[in-house]
């Protein structure tokens, strides 16, 4: 099937509430990041929301890096 | 937004830091990190625009997204905060929502610290008022930027109030960009409108150095010539509140 409109593809397939529950912001140590929760309950940093460059430099908060869920 | 907090510090506790492999062992070991604290914080501070600019929607996950409801209070605490006294706005966006990006983009305009726009890669269609809100701006000699009438998806429901709706929105688009640059209104009209440079549509894609001969970008530049100038551009603005105080 060819479907063709002006609607943007989230608005006709929403996705399921789940995939947006998954990411969330959190503060570690100060510095905000974008994380999403994986199958072994840590938090997976995907991106780090500061504008400090300093704060991009710590390498346990680098993307990819797996923060422990208290 | 979960707060996880892990600043308790135990200085006899704490190993030795001289093997950076230790800090995952500290984790598990200790379930706490010691973040180096740094002596003093940083005096020039980054934004980074990438991915799509997000509107009221929120878009999936898998979308890489700049989001208004972080940047604008990053703004605030820029300006707010004495310590900071530059800020460096790297962009690389295919643009977005026109809102959000008019948001930014005067928000980054009326900001009273010295600000630079470095475009690499992309800064497509709203992000070019971003580009020019700054006070100085870069665009890297591979880098394009592409400058089309604005659009609307969704429903549509009376069609000459949105037509009207939408020319007041572009008007917005294009005052604010010839206010911010040097380009004319009628150049970056023709650039807007242009026909056969983009396959099946309207518009233009400036790259590099032409966007610097049509007067829309200041200079043709990497990070070293952005950091150099929002060095310069501090220098300068710290004269002047000295000035000012004498």
């Amino acid at each position: 099937m060819i479907m063709y409109t002006m609607m943007p593809e989230e608005l006709i397939f929403p996705m399921s509430q789940d995939i947006y529950e998954r990411q969330q912001v959190i503060l570690y140590n100060g510095i905000p990041l974008l994380v999403a929760r994986n199958e072994s309950n840590e938090f997976e940093v995907i991106r780090v929301l500061s504008t400090d460059p300093n704060h991009y430099l710590h390498t346990e908060m680098q993307p990819g890096a797996k923060i422990p869920t208290i | 937004m979960v707060s996880v907090n892990n600043n308790n510090t135990q200085p006899e506790e704490q190993p030795k830091e001289d093997k950076p492999s230790s800090l995952m062992e500290k984790i598990q070991q200790l379930g706490q990190t010691n973040v180096p604290q740094l002596s003093q914080d940083s005096k020039i501070h980054c934004l980074t625009i990438v991915g799509q600019i997000e509107g009221h929607l929120q878009l999936p996950p898998q979308n890489k997204t700049t989001k208004y409801e972080h940047l604008i209070p990053q703004i605030v605490a820029i300006e707010q905060n004495p310590k900071i006294e530059g800020v460096l706005v790297i962009l690389n966006t295919v643009g977005g929502d026109v809102e959000a990006g008019l948001a930014i983009s005067e928000m980054l305009a009326s900001l009273s610290k010295p600000t630079v726009s470095l475009v690499l890669g992309g800064g497509h269609s709203i992000g070019v008022p971003i580009a020019v809100s700054c006070d100085h701006s870069y665009i890297a000699e591979t880098a394009t930027m592409t400058i089309h009438p604005i659009r609307l998806t969704g429903l549509v429901i009376g069609v000459p109030q949105t037509f009207e709706y939408l020319d007041k929105m572009q008007e917005r688009v294009v005052n604010f960009v010839t206010k911010h640059s040097k380009i004319s209104e009628e150049n970056f009209k023709d650039l807007m409108f242009a026909k056969g440079n983009l396959t099946r549509d309207i518009g233009t894609n400036v790259i590099g150095s032409d966007a610097v001969t049509s007067g829309l970008i200041d200079s043709v530049g990497g990070v070293g010539d952005a950091m150099k100038k929002l060095n310069e551009l501090i220098d300068a603005n710290k004269e002047q509140n000295e000035g000012i105080i004498q």
